[in-house]
């Protein structure tokens, strides 16, 4: 999986691609961690992620809840079909903000 | 000319060849044939004269200085001079060859003295199954081989080890100090009292700081310490070979170290693999108008998923099936705690629905979920053999799929987020009618996102279908299809994740 990002407006946004798999996992972990000591506004654009594990999404929620904890908020935006079915069946999309395109995710940030 | 020890030794190594030459000078009409030194004659034949006489003599000279000279007396033919000169050559030349000869075999004998020392020295460590006692034996062993009176061994560890024979020369600091330098410089340095004496301790005169690498990484040093001899070119070659020789055997310790910790964590894998299982059911329930089968297959040795069942006189029957984020000892650990706080929660509340269980556990596991960073899909059912229904929540759990007799087999999705995620849960009761024929699987997602050797999922449409295709049968054996069915769609590609299943039916009572 690669990773690319990019500032707006006091957001990050983060642009995934490929597998996002436990062996991947660790590295979103830590940039998480990292882009959060500067900002709590994160939106990943997860429109080239084809396969996404359980781990990842532990990640994610990890992710989501820091970013509320600083009243902030991790989104997500561009799921590919196989993947949003993944939220569905564990249910995540009632916990996890997910939007269809990068603008209305960057705009329910604020 | 002088007449030193080496002379006399000379006369006597050489008296049988000298006594040949005597006999051919008195055959052809000398009457004295002798060897001649600083203080008279050294031998002579056939016996000293009584008077001088006039001598023809050539002298033996060594090294460019005349040692000693072949006298012939009683004997005036030309060419005799000559005759003599050549004998006196000859002579020396044969010693020469002859010092030449005792020089190599010594040589020979030193080399094998090693040979055998860096063989013993090899041997003794070979027996060791410590670092620090294959240090001990390596300064022990290998100061005879290098001829010095002190040897210090210094290998990187936690702590670093240390090993010094006969006696400590240096601290470890020192040592450490020593390696650094040869890291930095690169390779061996030598060290002698003239230049360097504030670093050679105990009289010592000379120092060989040689690198032990193990495939060209640096872990230690070996310090060689001579009161008399320099190192010369041979020594740092046979430093070298000892070095060489000890780092092969420290490489065998430190395998062997690691295939014993690496036993060691199997071992304790597999106990708490047994741990893991104990903590299964250990039999099928019995309950009245259901017909139950079960099995967990872990991936790794140990895994996140687990399944419960909660039976009490005169209590509808609970049972629940689980699945921990992630794979191994953490998944495992945490997979433990919410197995037993399920169980805990079904069993104290009074008459708890599903959502109670959940909502409970949710509650208690929130903050550690959180702190750790993982979560669980968690499905509680509820069986009521009165009503003849399953009521259940599902903590988003899949697959879940039910089956009701005759008719096509369905998907139970989730309504709430898996346990961990939200403060609060989510999740609320439903009901499904339980009849006889009717089926319920259980299952996590080992099942359903198994794949082949193409990447292909087995899916949630497959096992629907299976599921259906197997209604009318026993709930083992509809178990037991599933495993088979979903490893030989896998066939020759590892299971990638635990594999664990509750199957109902319902039965005539």
């Amino acid at each position: 999986m690669d990773v690319t990002t990019q500032a707006v407006n006091g957001a990050v946004i983060a642009k995934l691609n490929g597998r996002f798999d436990a062996l991947e996992a660790p590295k979103l972990t830590s940039w998480i961690e990292k882009v959060t000591e500067r900002t709590p506004h994160i939106v990943l654009n997860m429109d080239g992620v084809n396969f996404i594990d359980s781990t990842a999404l532990s990640v994610l929620v990890k992710g989501m809840k820091r970013c509320r904890q600083l009243q902030g908020d991790l989104v997500i935006c561009g799921l590919q079909k196989q993947v949003r079915v993944i939220f569905e069946l564990t249910r995540l999309d009632k916990a996890l903000n997910i939007y269809g395109d990068e603008l209305q995710a960057l705009q329910s940030l604020g | 000319m002088k007449t030193g020890p080496s002379l006399i030794q000379f006369v006597q190594q050489h008296r049988a060849h000298l006594a040949a030459l005597a006999q051919a000078w008195l055959e052809t009409g000398a009457n004295t044939f002798g060897i001649y030194g600083e203080q008279g004659w050294l031998a002579v034949w056939p016996q000293a004269p009584s008077v001088t006489q006039p001598a023809v003599c050539a002298p033996l000279i060594i090294n460019g200085e005349t040692i000693a000279e072949l006298w012939v007396i009683g004997i005036q033919q030309p060419g005799i001079q000559i005759r003599l000169q050549i004998d006196a050559d000859t002579l020396l030349r044969m010693a020469s060859l002859e010092a030449d000869l005792e020089r190599m075999t010594n040589e020979l004998i030193t080399s094998q003295d090693q040979l055998v020392a860096l063989f013993t020295m090899s041997d003794s460590m070979r027996s060791r199954l410590r670092l620090d006692d294959a240090l001990a034996a390596l300064t022990r062993e290998s100061s005879r081989a290098l001829k010095a009176e002190a040897v210090c061994g210094y290998l990187v560890n936690d702590p670093p080890l240390v090993a010094q024979d006969p006696q400590p020369i240096y601290t470890p600091e020192h040592l450490r100090l020593f390696l650094e330098h040869v890291e930095q410089s690169g390779g061996r340095f030598i060290l002698n009292a003239a230049e360097h004496g504030n670093v050679l301790p105990h009289q010592m005169q000379h120092a060989l700081i040689e690198p032990i690498l193990i495939r060209e990484k640096l872990v230690g040093i070996l310090v060689a310490l001579r009161l008399e001899d320099p190192f010369g070119s041979h020594d740092t070659k046979l430093m070298r070979a000892v070095c060489d020789q000890a780092a092969a055997q420290f490489e065998n310790v430190m395998l062997y170290q690691e295939s014993l910790l690496r036993t060691r964590m199997q071992t304790e894998m597999q106990l708490a693999k047994d741990v893991q299982l104990h903590l299964l059911p250990q039999r099928l329930p019995s309950v009245s108008g259901l017909d139950v089968a079960a099995a967990a297959l872990p991936a790794l040795q140990v895994g996140g998923d687990f399944y419960d069942f909660i039976e009490q006189p005169g209590e509808p029957f609970i049972f629940t099936v689980g699945d921990v984020t992630g794979k191994g000892m953490p998944a495992a650990m945490l997979m433990a705690m919410i197995r037993t706080l399920m169980r805990s929660k079904a069993r104290g509340l009074n008459r708890p629905s599903p959502v109670d269980v959940l909502g409970a556990v949710n509650d208690e596991m929130y903050d550690d979920f959180t702190e750790i960073g993982m979560f669980a899909t968690a499905f509680v059912g509820q069986y009521d053999p009165r009503e003849r229904v399953v009521y259940y929540a599902n903590a988003g759990h899949s697959p879940v799929i039910y089956c009701p007799a005759g008719g096509s087999a369905q998907i139970l999705e989730a309504d709430g987020t898996a346990i961990g995620v939200l403060p609060v849960c989510n999740c609320e009761n439903q009901v499904i009618p339980f009849q006889p024929g009717d089926v319920l699987v259980v299952g996590t997602d080992g099942f359903s996102e198994a794949h082949n050797a193409q990447g292909e999922l087995f899916g949630n449409e497959r096992l629907c279908a299976l599921i259906e295709s197997l209604a009318d049968q026993p709930a083992q054996h509809m178990l037991n299809e599933l495993y088979s069915v979903v490893a030989a769609f896998g066939a020759g590609h590892a299971q990638d994740d635990d594999q664990t299943v509750i199957i109902l039916k319902g039965v005539r009572d």
